[in-house]
This record gives C-alpha cells, sequence and structure tokens, in this order.
C-alpha cells in the first residue's frame, strides 16, 4: 500500500484566483492512497517544502504529488525537496495547475474540475512509481574551445592555467580573430594589436594548451563528460615543426592576391602569413592561388626556404580526441552591405565598411594609416559614417541592434580627425547607443571635443555624382533633407554569425535562433550554457557584443567547465530505457528508431538481444513504442503507470 | 498570339495620346490582340489614393471586375493605373472583407486578373525573341536613359516589379531592339510630378535635377513608361529652363515610341511628333 501525500500551491493568485483550492484538497484527500493532502500559497518556497518534509515525517509518507507550475520550473526543486525528506527524489508527481490550468481557462468551474482530474491522474501515476537510482558517469578532463579570437583566447587561458588540457581549433591559419584586424579599441583607444598579442603569446605557450589552427572540427558525438570529437587539420603545405617563420617565402613568390586579412585593401601572396604577428608563426600556402599546386610550376618558396618546410603533397589529417566539456566561441562576421540597392549594391569604391576603414586607420595596413579614397587615393576631405546599415532593419531581414557599431563609428570619427584635423565627419544616426562603461563619456568626447556633426536621420540613397558620393538624408532634428557630396563613405555595417557556426551547431545538436545566432539555455539566467549539457557558449556567436562582454563570457564558460570538471563523477540520467532481456526477442526494431544510436545489440543466454547504453540514452521513449514485446519500458514513465493515469481520467 | 483586356486610363485617351498609339502599334506588329474594357472608369490615381483610401480601393475593383468576365488579364500601360489596379488586387486577393463588398456591391463575382505593364509583357522570352526578329536591321546611336519614375516599382511589396532601386526592364527590352542604354544614378528619383500644382517651385527643381544628371551621364533623351513622367519632362522642359536660365532640349520618348519607330513606323504614325520638345528630327538623326 503506497502512502501518498497530496500537496497543491496557490502560486500567489496565479492559480488561486482561477481554481477553487480548497475544493481540490478535499478531493484529493478522498483519492486512493492518499493519506495526506494540504495546500500552501508557495510551495516552492522554505515554508512550503518544510511543511512538505514535516508531512512526510508525520504522516509517514512514501511519495509526493504536487499541484503547482510547470515542472519545467520547479521540479528540480521539489526533488530536491524529497531528497531532504529522506525519499528518493523519483516518487514524485507534478500536476500542472497553472500553465495548462489556471492560465488558460478563466471558467473556475471548469478550472477546477481539471486540475482535480489532472491530480487524480498524478496520484494514480505516482501509486505505481518506483524509486530510481542514477550511476556514476565518468569524466574526461580536457575541454575542446572552438574558435581562436580573444573569447576562445580567453577561456584557453582560463582553463590552462586551471591545470585543464585544452584544446584550441581556429578555423582560420592563425588565431586572434576580428581584434587582430581592429587598430584601436574604444573607450580606451588601446592599440588592438598591442593588448590582444600578450593574450595571443600566453595561450600558446600555456603548457596545457594546444592550439590546432587552419583546422575545423567535423563531428561531435557523444554527451557531457565524454565527447568524442573528429578535428580536421587542413593542410597549410608547410611542416609546421621545421617553419621558423623567417617570412623569405612570402618574399619572393610571384603571385600577387588581395588578403582577407586587409579586407581587399591590401594584397598578400600565394604563400603568406595572414599578418606579421600570427599565432602560430608559420607561413601557408594558399592551394587556390599557388602556382605549383594549380599549375605545376614555379616551386620558388621551396627553393629558398632553408628550413626545408614546404611540403606540396601535405594532406588534411583528422584527429579524433575525447573532451568533457566544449565551449564555443566562433564570434561573428560582417553583414553583407551589398544587399543594400539604395546604396548601390557594393559598386562605389568609396563606399567602405568599418572594417575595411580600421584596416585603414591601421598604420600597419594596407595604406600605412593614412586615410585615402580608394578610387583615386586622394585624402577624403568629408567623410560620412552611416549608422545601422545591416542592423535594425526589418526590410533587409536583421532586426536586431548589432551593440558595438555606435561605439565603433565614435571610434571612427574621433580617429579620423587625429588623422585628417582639417575633414569634416558627419555620422548619420538612428539612436546612439552607448551603454557601457565610459562609452557615453567617450561618445560625447567625439561630439565636443572632437566636432563630430551627428545627424539624426537614416540615409536613404547614395548615388555617384561625378567623383563624389551624394547622401540623400534627413535632419529630423531640424526637420530637413540633406543631400551632400562626400569623398567618402563608412558603412557601420551589423554583425551576424559565420555560416560555418550555423553549420556546426547543427552537427552539435545545438539550437540557433532565426539569424543563426547560438541559442542559450536561457536567456537571463543562463546566458552562457546551451541546452546540450556540458556544451557553453561565449561571445559573440550567441550575439554581437563589445570586447569587455566577450572577455566576460568567455570566462564564465571556463569557470563553467572548471565546475564540471571539478565533480569526481557525473550522474547519469534515471528516466531512460530499459529493455527486459527476457522478454526481448531480438528483432532490433528500437535499434533502428534511436535517434540518439543508443542501442547495440548483444548475446544474452544463447540469444541476440538488444541493449541500451545508459551514458547515451535521453529517454525519447522511440524505443518503447516501437518494440512489440514490451520487452523495452522507460524508466518512470511505464506503460503501466501510464495506464494507470489514463484510467484515473476516464473514472 | 496573346489577347489582352486593355485598361487605357484618361492621359492615354489624351495627353498622352502617343502613348496609345504606340502600344498599339507595337503590340499588333508582334500580333498580340489589345480588347478595350467596356466600361472602365477613372482608376484614381494619386488623388483618389491621397484624399480616399475607401474611393481609391473601389475604383480599382470596379475595374477589375468589368473585365473580369472577357477572362483576360488587364494590360494598362499608364504607371499610375497600373499602381493603382495592382494595389487593388492586391486588396480583392487579402483582404476578405473588402471582396466581398466589392462584389456585392458592383454585382460581379472576382476572379483572379493579373495587372500587367507592357514593360513587363514585351520582357518576355518569347516577345523578345519576336522583337529582335522585327528589328533586325535596326541600330541606333542615340544614347539614352531610362527613367522609370516612382509608380512602377514602389510599393516593392505590392508592385512586385522589377529591383524597386535598380530597375532594368526598360533598358533590357530598348536594348533588344538595337538602342544604346547608358547606366545612370537617377532611375527612381522623384521628378516631383506630384507637386506640379501645389508646389510648382519644388516640382521644377526636382524635374531639373533629372534632366541634369541624365545630361551628365551623356544621354541625349530620355525613355519613359509613365505619362505623368513624360508630362513633367517634357512639357515642362521650357519652364524648367525658364527658372534656372537653361537650355534643356532632351527628347522624352514612351519606349513604345521608340520601339514602334525600329519596328518600321513612321515617327508621325505614333505621334512622336506630338512631344512638346522636338523629338522627330532628333530621332531620325541617332538612326
Amino acid at each position: 500500500m503506497a502512502r501518498i501525500g497530496v500537496f497543491i500551491c496557490h502560486c500567489g493568485k496565479n492559480i488561486a484566483a482561477t481554481v477553487d483550492i480548497g475544493k481540490v484538497v478535499a478531493a484529493a484527500a478522498k483519492m486512493p492512497q492518499v493519506k495526506y493532502a494540504a495546500e500552501d500559497r508557495y510551495l516552492c518556497s522554505e515554508i512550503g517544502q518544510n511543511m512538505i518534509i514535516e508531512a512526510v515525517k508525520e504522516h509517514q509518507l512514501d511519495r509526493i504529488v504536487i499541484g503547482a507550475c510547470s515542472p519545467r520550473m520547479h521540479e528540480e526543486t521539489y526533488r530536491a525537496c524529497l531528497r531532504q525528506a529522506g525519499l528518493n527524489p523519483y516518487m514524485l508527481e507534478i500536476a500542472n495547475l497553472r500553465e495548462q490550468v489556471s492560465w488558460v481557462h478563466p471558467d473556475i468551474a471548469a478550472g477546477t474540475e481539471k486540475a482535480i482530474a489532472l491530480v487524480g491522474m498524478a496520484v494514480a501515476k505516482v501509486a505505481k512509481n518506483e524509486p530510481l537510482l542514477t550511476k556514476e558517469v565518468p569524466i574526461t578532463r580536457r575541454a575542446l574551445v572552438i574558435g581562436g579570437g580573444i573569447a576562445g583566447i580567453q577561456a584557453a587561458i582560463d582553463l590552462g592555467l586551471a591545470g585543464y588540457e585544452t584544446v584550441l581549433v581556429e578555423k582560420e591559419p592563425s588565431i586572434g580573430g576580428r581584434m587582430a584586424q581592429f587598430d584601436k579599441t574604444f573607450p580606451t583607444l588601446d592599440c588592438s594589436a598591442c593588448i590582444l598579442a600578450p593574450r595571443m603569446v600566453e595561450v600558446s605557450h600555456l603548457e596545457n594548451v594546444k592550439i590546432y589552427s587552419n583546422a575545423e572540427v567535423e563531428s561531435v558525438k557523444g554527451f557531457v563528460g565524454n565527447f568524442e570529437v573528429s578535428i580536421r587539420k587542413k593542410a597549410r603545405f608547410i611542416d609546421e615543426a621545421k617553419c621558423t617563420g623567417c617570412g623569405i617565402c612570402m618574399e619572393k613568390c610571384p603571385v600577387k592576391v588581395p588578403s582577407e586579412f586587409e579586407m581587399g585593401l591590401g594584397e598578400r601572396r600565394a604563400i603568406y602569413k595572414p599578418f606579421p604577428q600570427a599565432i602560430p608563426n608559420i607561413a601557408i600556402i594558399d592551394k587556390e592561388t599557388c602556382r605549383y599546386l594549380t599549375e605545376g610550376k614555379c616551386q620558388l618558396c621551396a627553393k629558398l626556404c632553408e628550413a626545408g618546410a614546404i611540403d606540396y603533397e601535405q594532406q588534411d589529417e583528422i584527429v579524433t580526441e575525447t573532451f568533457g566539456a566544449i565551449i564555443v566561441a566562433t564570434g561573428f562576421k560582417l553583414f553583407d552591405y551589398t544587399k543594400y540597392g539604395e546604396y548601390g549594391y557594393g559598386r562605389y569604391r568609396d563606399m567602405i565598411t568599418g572594417l575595411d576603414y580600421e584596416r585603414m586607420l591601421n598604420a600597419a595596413g594596407p595604406t600605412k594609416g593614412h586615410v585615402i579614397r580608394p578610387s583615386d587615393g586622394r585624402e577624403p576631405k568629408r567623410i560620412a559614417f552611416i549608422q545601422c546599415v545591416g542592423s535594425r532593419d526589418d526590410a533587409k531581414g536583421v532586426p536586431y541592434c548589432s551593440r558595438i557599431c555606435c561605439m565603433y563609428t565614435a571610434k571612427h570619427a574621433i580617429l579620423t580627425k587625429e588623422h585628417v584635423p582639417d575633414a569634416e565627419v558627419y555620422v548619420f544616426y538612428i539612436d546612439v547607443r552607448a551603454a557601457g562603461k565610459n562609452y557615453e563619456e567617450f561618445y560625447q568626447m567625439a561630439r565636443e571635443k572632437y566636432g563630430v556633426k551627428y545627424i539624426r536621420g537614416r540615409v536613404s540613397r547614395v548615388y555617384q555624382d561625378d567623383g563624389s558620393l551624394m547622401l540623400k538624408a534627413v535632419d529630423t532634428i531640424l526637420g530637413q533633407t540633406i543631400e551632400m557630396p562626400f569623398d567618402l563613405v563608412v558603412l557601420a555595417v551589423g554583425a551576424v554569425p559565420h555560416e560555418s557556426a550555423i553549420d556546426l551547431a547543427h552537427r552539435i545538436g545545438a539550437s540557433t535562433d532565426a539569424y543563426g545566432f547560438y541559442t542559450e539555455a536561457h536567456p537571463k539566467l543562463r546566458p552562457v550554457e546551451l541546452l546540450t549539457e556540458g556544451i557553453f557558449v561565449a561571445g559573440s556567436c550567441q550575439a554581437p557584443k563589445d570586447i569587455p562582454d566577450t572577455v566576460a563570457t568567455a570566462s564564465a564558460t571556463a569557470a563553467k567547465v572548471c565546475g564540471l570538471f571539478a565533480k569526481a563523477h557525473l550522474e547519469s540520467r534515471p528516466m531512460i530505457s530499459a529493455i527486459d532481456p527476457e522478454k526481448c526477442i531480438g528483432c532490433l526494431a528500437c535499434l533502428a528508431v534511436c535517434p540518439f544510436d543508443a542501442v547495440t545489440s548483444e548475446a544474452w543466454r544463447g540469444k541476440d538481444i538488444a541493449v541500451i547504453n545508459e551514458s547515451v540514452c535521453k529517454g525519447c521513449g522511440n524505443c518503447v513504442a516501437a518494440c512489440r514485446s514490451g520487452a523495452a519500458q522507460l524508466r518512470g514513465f511505464t506503460d503501466d503507470q501510464l495506464i494507470g493515469e489514463v484510467d484515473a481520467l476516464c473514472q | 498570339m496573346a489577347r489582352y483586356a486593355y485598361y487605357p486610363g484618361c492621359t492615354l485617351k489624351s495627353s498622352a495620346s502617343e502613348y496609345e498609339a504606340s502600344v498599339k502599334a507595337v503590340f499588333n506588329k508582334l500580333g498580340h490582340e489589345l480588347e478595350e474594357i467596356d466600361s472602365w472608369i477613372c482608376c484614381g490615381a494619386s488623388p483618389a489614393h491621397q484624399s480616399d483610401a475607401g474611393l481609391s480601393s473601389d475604383l480599382a475593383a470596379y475595374n477589375i471586375l468589368a473585365a473580369a468576365d472577357s477572362g483576360l488579364n488587364i494590360l494598362a500601360p499608364c504607371a499610375a493605373c497600373f499602381n493603382r489596379l495592382k494595389a487593388g488586387a492586391h486588396k480583392l486577393k487579402n483582404d476578405d472583407v473588402f471582396r466581398k463588398r466589392a462584389e456585392t456591391e458592383f454585382k460581379h463575382a472576382a476572379a483572379d486578373v493579373e495587372i500587367l505593364s507592357p514593360v513587363g509583357v514585351l520582357n518576355s522570352p518569347d516577345n523578345l525573341d519576336a522583337i529582335k526578329a522585327v528589328v533586325a536591321d535596326h541600330h541606333s546611336e542615340l544614347k539614352l536613359v531610362a527613367y522609370y519614375g516612382c509608380l512602377l516599382v514602389r510599393p516593392p511589396k505590392i508592385m512586385q516589379f522589377d529591383d524597386p532601386e535598380d530597375p532594368v526592364l526598360i533598358d533590357k527590352v530598348l536594348g533588344a531592339a538595337g538602342f544604346t542604354l547608358l547606366p545612370w544614378e537617377y532611375k527612381t528619383e522623384c521628378c516631383g510630378g506630384s507637386l506640379a500644382i501645389s508646389n510648382r517651385e519644388s516640382a521644377l527643381r526636382l524635374t531639373a535635377k533629372v534632366l541634369n544628371t541624365a545630361r551628365k551621364a551623356g544621354a541625349e533623351a530620355i525613355v519613359v513608361a509613365c505619362p505623368l513622367c513624360h508630362q513633367n519632362l517634357d512639357a515642362r522642359q521650357s519652364q524648367v529652363n525658364a527658372a534656372f536660365n537653361e537650355k534643356f532640349a532632351i527628347p522624352i520618348y514612351y519606349f513604345t515610341e521608340l520601339l514602334a519607330f525600329a519596328m518600321g513606323f513612321e515617327p508621325t504614325a505614333v505621334g512622336i511628333d506630338k512631344h512638346v520638345v522636338e523629338s522627330v528630327k532628333v530621332l531620325r538623326r541617332g538612326a
């Protein structure tokens, strides 16, 4: 005989306003095997939980039914409460009287009747519950960080210093990400490379950290504590062990192509290092443009290399390693502004993006820090910065704010005045968002100290007029239209995630939102975790963010991983499939329908039967539905228990 | 050989009679038939939709339902009529309440009538081939720019016609007929037409900009597909000259006039001599 306790929560007015709690409690008290029924205003509170614990002791209850909010809210809370009361935490059933009754049925009588029915079902089920036990799952204390920008670098440093083996995978030939391309950073105007490079060096020197550059994650299998990851190390055609980074090969290579790092404003050779401070400090051959690899001619680099590091035969290498936790930090790229017909579909040479401008401002960049018009090389005297290109724009499918552009444009405006003191600098904006520490003061400095002209109004059209770009805009504060020629137009282009990152998300079973940003487990309370246990997310691949927030989320993910690795072991899920070997006929229908590859076949007493890998099984129940002999049952949701619920409902 | 329910609108019967003449000439030469809708009425154009949204929708619905019996799609050369009819068709399709009311009011069931512009129709692969065949020997040195105006392409969600920022259909069909169309930046910029009476100064200024930009682009003439664009750029050119001390002498052609000329029609046969700015000699000179 079971001894069931039923507890109904008012949830303040959330449930009590549309469900007659008294009636529900009275009805529950009369249900079969119920020994005690009570109510409370806030069952999840400490008072409420203490009441439950006291009641368990006083009435020797051995299983509990809660009538309250959705289990998604407080299932864990009540399980913990049962543990405290000395009961197995799975001797619990929750009837959702809030989301499924009170919040959707305004009629009190009908709502109360339904609440009683749901409680009745829960009582019938809990009567058939069995205690469930978890198993220990070992943890491989190695971390994988995907993405070698500042987020990935910070996370890898934190984990390396904490003593954990860490692998940092970066798809470009060098780590550094977007920060390596910036000139100065707001609001301090620190030189970006100067603050980034020491971190790059630190992460590359940490004993615990291995960097796989020019590499991409191909597949992720397994589960938290035990991820099996295949990584493709793409061929560099350079022997990493031999190359000294001396640079002779790239001086003499005859092939010149636009440099991706310089945003096409400068050139590189077919054999190259992406930028001087690249880490690893090793060359790479671009197989699409190298004369030898495409036509079989040249080989000049091989002749010149004193270290004998050139290896034209090098192949991609796939390595498979095990990790206990994964941090995704794949960053962002720029929105493709050539979609804007109003701005010329990308055909104006003197219209560039903010990132192009960073390279131009940079003293080590393609123009040696000179601000010039790409069309004729002359110094521009009137420059326009247009905000929100590819952000806050429903018509282009990007309604969100990219967060960093108001600040980086203010920075660009200030630096422009420093580089070209007599330049007229205009910023066309919708709102100026300067919400960080010292950000507002920085923006005001642009206006007051540097005389940058801020015009509140979108630019509706840009067109070529002789050598200038004409801008049609509106000054909404003065109520005037503007049509002015500019020498150079810089677009503050929005941030979007990399396609490869979206693709990766699908491969690791992570959700992305409509724009491809990784979906965090909870937008407020779990911003650096994914719903997949053991996988964490940092930096702009979750949502556009500035450097301080990027570094903060990176360290947060490292802390989460340390927390995970600090456990002696993990606990397996108990509500998973169990196959009764006596009943199993070995048809393996369950294996065919399992989405998680959790079923294998083994010999048992002379017959082949299906066996569940309890570490992988997620408890979805497909095998139970497919099983013809009733051998597969879901622990905590057996056929018997579920039929009991249906019977109770059909009274 | 296609048949269309032909909706002329008011200007094609009066100030834009050369547009009607050239449309009919071109379509007949290509073997198509235009059957004028019997009971067509005013489409309302801009005055209606600016002052009374209900009236504007009703006018469009009336005309569409009037054509429904024929089972043919509507061809509306005037860009304003095209725009209003498309808006009306869009509303009939998507607004159930409006459709039921219109059907009751005008005592006719709504049908799936497509609203077409000759700019779009003549760009079909078959028509382009036919045009190329008919004008085989024609080549013109005349440097042209195509001015699309606003009504053909906006609002993009309703018109769904060509690229709203950089349309190309007029350029394409004239290119097939051996004309040289120059690229330029002013294809869809406002000419000030709707301000012609209420704010003449602004209208002249905006029209002057179109003419000036065309001239800067190297154009000797401008091609249009809209009677109001034509009126503004052609009939008002002398006023622009007076107001801004200019000497513009830029002929404005309907694209169908040029097609007709390329097909062998005499300019006077399709009314090119009716333009205010001298347009016949220029055309012959370029041939």
